[in-house]
């Protein structure tokens, strides 16, 4: 506990110290290949680019180099790539390396401690792209105050969902039907959630919702009547009637916001960062076929945002 | 191709138009047939993988959700289509989810298993996050969530693929009809012209040029060939024609011709006849009294005459020979002329034959002051088998004109042996005399033509042309050069056979020193119608001292012999009253005549042929032509008196019933043999076991003689039987023998058949009495 803490007050004097003395030098290391990590940086960048004090260094995954990295000496590190994420993980680096563009369910396959690792990685934060359980619940109440029974599927590399969506229902009349299976049985649980869910809210989980299973999943549900929330713009071009999302702008203007202001570690008190910023995406002929009516999406998402304010 | 060409035309047109046709039908229909079978399989598997793409495809979502009834329902509407025996969904781990399956017996067994797999579609990324969420690499293999196994059947497109072969064989069948027909029409159109023609051309052949110009109306190349075959048969009708009529004229006169040729050929063969006759019974009748005169000139050369009586004897006497020679030539001409000369081979002595004839000629030769040279070859063969006599006669003629016409001179005589080549003899006969020019050489061989009028010789003018004919009756060839008061050459070439010395029988030699026999206690019987005749057979055996009685005419000579026994008879064949061997036939027939087994000669004129001789003289112990030489006479006559048995009965009897009654069985008569060796007993004996031992080797080689052909060899072999069975006192051998010989000189097969069969007979019966016979001289 002692030595949690103590990191903890090392971390944030290194933060707070750095700017006011010295101009911020940001390391930022992406995988050359991956083109939304280089929309990602150029969006990034556009948000930094009146801050003369922050300087952005990119180094491609292939050509990291450790001893060449520490030479460099650079305030805080940004990693887009999960390979050189795992590099950096295995460092024990006194500077705040911040991990963008991951889900919690694979941000947790080369950090087994999320979603809490404050203790072993005090210095890391997971800047991911799941949404908060309660901007669901939101979403699900504002689209149809009727539903009940609110189906979800976990694998036990998105068990952890479980809880924070517990505690999101907890004070309003909705039911969870959680079906935690292995994933070759996921297929097969889908026409038993479809059949007893009045809606199913999909999580972040390849396990379950992958690119081959995504329409299936859909025609399944929507077999018996069952609306799906979906999770990404491509889920719901799919056939998900409604979902909450966080585009590269938003996710580049959440990471530049923490840098600029830097924003102490202690104001992220999870290991995990939820995006700050969302939009409420919609299929609406999907909707209309399950005849469903609800607010449009700027509305749904002003009301989440409100709640959330609110909150 | 061999096959081909032996079909007729109409059947290779026919061939021809259908073998490619049908063949393209045939291939045609297969084709399609099989493209169409091909495309109903194929069709079948699209349909079929159609099916189970669509059923895959439809049964995503239930197989992923698991939602099994909506599976079987599916199924169960699908398993109705044809074709499908069973449809199983399967997952992944190919465990069935459901499955429909159609057991109805119709559809038969499963053919083919149809394998389509059930996949999961992937949904795009509409966004770049999206990769983050969904992944961006899902493994492969989890597409696929199962797989539809569709199993059909071919029985249905079986029943439906004989339909389809039955409609196709029967379109080709209908197709080839058809074919077959439009074949047949042009085989028709095409062949019928043709074969028409053909048989055209087989009529002409046979000589029926009634040919219709068929396709008169058309023109083309066929209606052409017939018109020209047409035109070409009526030519060749009228050609025919034209020839026929040639033809039959020339036959016409050709056959009138003919029977010219005919009439005048039988004018001239009668002629012939008539010509011989008249010469054979001129010749009689000349030689007759030429036979007197020079019979009695020799009787008078031997009485005491003055020098000029001598003197005007001799030059009677040459006259009178050289006519008797003239005389012989013109008979043997006259033979020659008439066909009727006959040779005889023999072998003989080759240079003695030739040596002969210089000897005989050396006389004459000499009083013309010409010497006479011979040339032998060392190479000649000893023995030739050759006719000796016609050989001597060529040479003579030749030899004799060369002494004529070459006075004073050298006349040579040379011999040439061609045997390597063709086994010709060459003789030539070279003189020193005026010569010959070669328009005469050319006229040398014609009868009657003497060259050389200046010449004082007598002659005929016959002799080459006997010369000539005689060579060529023995198959040679004469050649004659000559060079105008130089001399001449004359070669004449003879085809021979050499024999070998070993097969050279001996022969005896005659003794010239023969006298003549003492006749002192022989009467003879001389029965003749000519006087001088009479006149000199008379005075030739008085000269011997025999007791001659003359008679005029057969019948008194019958009387005559009827009255008296003599030992001796000798008749003229042509007699008054009674023939010679009619007189002798009647003596034969009467065995208490008293000379009923006296010998007999006959005496002839007569030389003609032998079927005469064996119609008059056979009854005779033996005969003589006139003129009589002197040495043969007597020769005869000392042999018939000494071998004849008194005792036995006749030599030859005309009536063999008669004959029967003469008792004489014996096989040897002891006297006669006595008789004929002086009584010498070892003698008899010493030549009967020579006789025992020669005569079956002399029987065999008479018969193998006579079964050859060669009755000159059987008859010399039967003539020493005769002589060694008339020493050994064998009389019935002898007889037998004596008999074979005259049928072989007269060739008469019959005869020499039966009587080769009696000495056979009688020579078994004689050896099988040896021991006894032996027996009787010891």
């Amino acid at each position: 506990m002692n030595n949690r803490l103590m990191h903890m007050v090392l971390f944030s004097l290194a933060i707070i110290i750095s700017p006011s003395t010295l101009a911020a030098n940001i390391s930022l290391i992406y995988d050359a290949d991956s083109r939304y990590q280089q929309l990602f940086i150029k969006a990034l960048s556009k948000q930094i680019i009146n801050k003369p004090t922050l300087t952005l260094t990119t180094i491609t995954t292939d050509k990291l180099s450790i001893p060449d990295l520490n030479n460099s000496a650079p305030n805080a590190i940004i990693s887009l790539d999960k390979t050189a994420s795992r590099k950096l993980l295995a460092l024990k680096q006194n500077i705040p390396v911040f991990h963008a563009l991951t889900t919690l369910s694979k941000a947790k396959q080369y950090a087994s401690c999320l979603p809490n690792c404050l203790t072993s990685l005090p210095q890391h934060r997971f800047f991911i792209l799941d949404q908060p359980a309660k901007r669901q619940i939101k979403l699900i109440q504002l689209i149809d105050s009727n539903i009940k029974d609110i189906g979800v599927i976990v694998t036990e590399q998105s068990s952890f969902f479980i809880q924070p969506l517990k505690k999101a229902i907890q004070q309003s009349s909705l039911n969870l039907n959680i079906h935690l299976t292995q994933a070759s049985r996921v297929r097969y649980q889908i026409d038993d959630i479809a059949r007893s869910s009045d809606i199913i809210l999909a999580i972040p989980d390849s396990r379950v919702y992958n690119s081959s299973s995504l329409s299936q999943v859909l025609l399944t549900s929507y077999r018996y009547g069952t609306p799906v929330i979906g999770f990404s713009k491509g889920f719901m071009k799919a056939g998900a009637i409604s979902g909450v999302t966080s585009s590269l702008d938003q996710l580049s203007q959440h990471l530049a916001e923490s840098l600029i202001h830097i924003e102490p570690l202690a104001a992220h008190p999870h290991s995990f960062i939820y995006p700050r910023y969302f939009s409420v995406l919609s299929n609406r002929a999907v909707a209309k076929s399950l005849n469903l009516n609800f607010p449009s999406d700027l509305e749904l998402a002003s009301e989440i945002r409100a709640d959330e304010t609110d909150q | 191709m061999k096959l081909i060409n032996k079909l007729k035309l109409k059947q290779k047109l026919l061939l021809l138009g259908i073998l490619p046709a049908a063949t393209l039908s045939i291939i045609v229909a297969i084709y399609l047939t099989s493209a169409r079978l091909n495309e109903m399989y194929e069709l079948l598997h699209k349909k079929n993988q159609s099916l189970a793409l669509s059923i895959a495809e439809s049964s995503i979502n239930d197989v992923f959700s698991g939602n099994y009834f909506a599976l079987q329902i599916r199924l169960n509407a699908a398993i109705n289509e044809p074709d499908i025996v069973s449809i199983i969904i399967t997952d992944a781990n190919n465990k069935a989810l459901a499955n429909a399956s159609n057991n109805q017996p119709s559809k038969g067994h499963v053919a083919k298993n149809i394998i389509q797999a059930i996949k999961i579609k992937r949904i795009l990324q509409q966004d770049d996050v999206d990769g983050i969420f969904i992944g961006e690499n899902v493994d492969k293999s989890d597409s696929v969530i199962g797989y539809v196994v569709l199993s059909i059947s071919y029985h249905a497109i079986k029943v439906r693929q004989q339909r389809v072969l039955l409609n196709s064989f029967y379109i080709t069948l209908l197709l080839l009809v058809l074919i077959a027909l439009i074949a047949h029409y042009i085989s028709q159109v095409i062949g019928k012209p043709i074969l028409d023609l053909a048989k055209s051309i087989e009529k002409i052949k046979q000589g029926d040029f009634n040919v219709p110009a068929s396709y008169k109306g058309e023109r083309d190349e066929i209606s052409i060939l017939a018109s020209g075959i047409h035109d070409m048969a009526a030519e060749l009708q009228d050609s025919r024609e034209t020839l026929e009529k040639k033809v039959s004229d020339a036959t016409l006169a050709l056959r009138q011709q003919n029977d010219k040729l005919y009439e005048a050929q039988q004018e001239i063969s009668e002629s012939a006849d008539i010509k011989s006759r008249l010469v054979s019974h001129i010749s009689h009748e000349i030689r007759t009294p030429l036979n007197g005169i020079i019979g009695f000139l020799n009787i008078l050369q031997s009485t005491h005459l003055d020098k000029k009586q001598q003197h005007l004897v001799d030059a009677s006497r040459v006259s009178s020979t050289n006519l008797q020679q003239i005389i012989n030539e013109v008979l043997d001409f006259s033979q020659l002329d008439a066909g009727k000369i006959k040779i005889k081979p023999i072998s003989f002595n080759l240079q003695e034959s030739i040596e002969k004839v210089l000897h005989l000629l050396s006389a004459q030769a000499k009083e013309n002051g010409v010497s006479l040279k011979y040339q032998h070859d060392v190479n000649a063969p000893r023995f030739i088998r050759q006719d000796p006599v016609k050989f001597g006669q060529i040479l003579i003629n030749l030899i004799n004109n060369a002494i004529k016409f070459s006075p004073n001179s050298v006349v040579t005589v040379s011999l040439k042996i061609n045997q390597p080549k063709d086994k010709y003899l060459e003789v030539c006969v070279a003189d020193q005399g005026i010569g010959i020019s070669k328009e005469n050489i050319k006229l040398l061989f014609n009868e009657f033509i003497q060259l050389d009028s200046n010449t004082t010789e007598p002659g005929t003018g016959l002799g080459l042309a006997i010369t000539k004919n005689i060579l060529d009756a023995l198959h040679g060839d004469i050649n004659v050069s000559s060079i105008l008061n130089e001399g001449s050459v004359f070669c004449f070439s003879i085809p021979f056979t050499p024999v070998d010395d070993k097969d050279i029988l001996p022969t005896p030699t005659p003794n010239p020193e023969d006298d003549f026999p003492d006749l002192s206690t022989v009467n003879i019987l001389v029965a003749d119608d000519n006087e001088i005749n009479r006149l000199l057979l008379s005075t030739l055996l008085e000269n011997q001292n025999a007791h001659v009685t003359l008679v005029n005419d057969g019948q008194q000579a019958l009387d005559k012999s009827s009255s008296k026994p003599f030992d001796l008879m000798l008749f003229d064949l042509r007699m008054p009253f009674l023939k010679g061997d009619q007189v002798l036939n009647k003596i034969r027939q009467q065995p208490q005549n008293p000379n009923y087994k006296t010998p007999a000669i006959a005496i002839t004129a007569h030389v003609s042929s032998g079927v005469e001789r064996a119609a008059h003289i056979n009854a005779f112990d033996g005969y003589l032509i006139k003129p009589i030489e002197q040495t043969v006479f007597f020769k005869l006559v000392a042999q018939l008196l000494s071998e004849h048995n008194t005792v036995d009965k006749p030599f030859y009897v005309l009536n063999s019933e008669e004959d029967t009654s003469t008792p004489n069985h014996d096989v040897f008569v002891l006297e006669l043999a006595k008789r004929s060796m002086n009584n010498d007993l070892e003698l008899i004996a010493l030549l009967l076991n020579k006789f025992f031992k020669a005569l079956p080797e002399q029987i065999s080689s008479t018969i193998a003689y006579i079964n050859e052909g060669n009755y000159e060899a059987a008859r010399e072999v039967a003539h020493k039987i005769h002589g060694s069975a008339a020493y050994c006192g064998t009389p019935r051998i002898k007889q037998a023998a004596k008999q074979l010989e005259v049928d072989l000189q007269e060739q008469e097969p019959t005869r020499i058949s039966q009587a080769i069969q009696t000495l056979d007979d009688e020579t078994k019966a004689f050896l099988g009495s040896k021991e006894a016979i032996l027996k009787s001289i010891s």
